[in-house]
């Protein structure tokens, strides 16, 4: 898969975690519930200890780390871009990680927002570590063919 | 590629010591001095297949009955809960030797009141038991104004086969006022102004207070024991 792919894929996870994880933080703030078709566990899992992180809610961290990642993905090339895309996302995959574990094991209840959450920064982990892996292709430099020639 | 690989080390490490603290900090948000709290999982498995009737556990016909008086925000109702409760309900309830009552007091205030009207609402249902070990599970701080219509959603969402907008209209129902007032009655009569406090008997007119505050699965067992041998 081409870098421009990898880049396209990640911009469109972060998009779509921009639109969960900020449909979590309207839903906190305006005080009302979510919409929870699937597994009937929001409401126990957004008022539960582990949806606030040091009085910050984790909506709201999410939202932003999404945030992050869109902007570090929206430029084309640069190293560090790269790097602030990958820490990012390894740290939200991570967090998503322990919250999926408080989610089934402490809380025993699936909130069908904060699982979407947690499949597309597991996405967007694998993308910007692929990407963080190649070398970058020079400003200007015409990339390499698949294929050897003929 | 080596650099490169050196480069994602770097990074992973990094991450998952960002992850370490936010991980250390979000479980250092519940306290760690307080009882274990019942999981819901546990919850679910000490009460299944035991019938219930609005506020009562067990059968019927049992020839002991306990009866709780709690509070909602009470923590040492909630460590009775979670240390000595499911002892009994194994040990006597399942068995069909007691049926237990849970009468819910406000003895702590507002929040209480409000708590114990959706959980009763749940009892309309049969669910009381559930919703109450439910609260329990998400109990904060007294009065702080936490018992929000939308944190009840929350309580009784979870509660199986609960038909949540009907429980959450049931609050103010005729059903509800009814068991609240019948509370309240019991509750003068027998004299209560602490929770928990258990008493037992063979009816709601015979009951005697067994000892004062969280009382251990043993003392009650012992307790019980002993009214089980005057019923034979």
């Amino acid at each position: 898969m081409s870098d421009r792919a990898l880049r396209t894929a990640g911009l469109v996870l972060a998009v779509l975690g921009i639109g969960v994880a900020g449909y979590l933080v309207y839903v906190h703030y305006a005080d009302i519930d979510p919409v929870c078709n699937i597994a009937h566990g929001c409401h126990k899992v957004q008022t539960s200890e582990y949806a606030n992180l040091a009085g910050v809610p984790v909506a709201l961290l999410g939202l932003l780390g999404y945030i992050t990642l869109l902007g570090a993905l929206l430029v084309p090339q640069g190293e560090l871009a790269r790097m602030v895309a990958a820490l990012v996302a390894l740290v939200g995959f991570g967090f998503s990680m322990y919250l999926t574990y408080r989610e089934i094991f402490t809380i025993d209840a699936i909130c069908q927002w904060c699982v979407a959450s947690a499949i597309l920064m597991t996405g967007l982990a694998i993308v910007c570590t692929v990407r963080l892996l190649r070398e970058p292709v020079a400003a200007g430099a015409v990339p390499a063919a698949d294929g050897p020639a003929d | 590629m080596s650099r490169r690989l050196t480069l994602f080390s770097v990074l992973l490490g990094a991450a998952a010591a960002i992850v370490a603290v936010a991980v250390l900090v979000s479980s250092s948000g519940s306290d760690s001095t307080a009882p274990r709290k019942p999981s819901v999982r546990d919850v679910t498995a000490i009460l299944r297949g035991i019938p219930q009737d609005r506020l009562t556990l067990g059968d019927p016909n049992a020839p002991v009955l306990l009866v709780e008086f709690a509070d909602l925000q009470c923590p040492y109702c909630r460590q009775f809960a979670a240390e000595s409760w499911p002892d009994i309900v194994r040990r006597y309830i399942r068995t069909g030797k007691v049926k237990m009552e849970l009468r819910l007091t406000a003895l702590l205030g507002e929040d209480s009141g409000k708590a114990n009207k959706a959980v009763m609402a749940a009892g309309l249902q049969n669910r009381m038991w559930d919703a109450s070990m439910r609260f329990y599970d998400v109990q904060g701080q007294e009065n702080s104004g936490y018992v929000t219509d939308r944190f009840l959603r929350g309580v009784l969402s979870g509660v199986r086969g609960l038909d949540l907008a009907r429980a959450m209209k049931d609050r103010t129902s005729a059903g509800v006022r009814d068991e609240l007032g019948a509370v309240y009655s019991l509750q003068r009569r027998y004299g209560i102004n602490s929770t928990p406090t258990l008493m037992i008997g063979t009816d709601d007119t015979d009951l005697e207070r067994i000892a004062p505050g969280v009382v251990s699965a043993e003392d009650l067992a012992q307790a019980i024991n002993q009214r089980l041998l005057k019923t034979v």
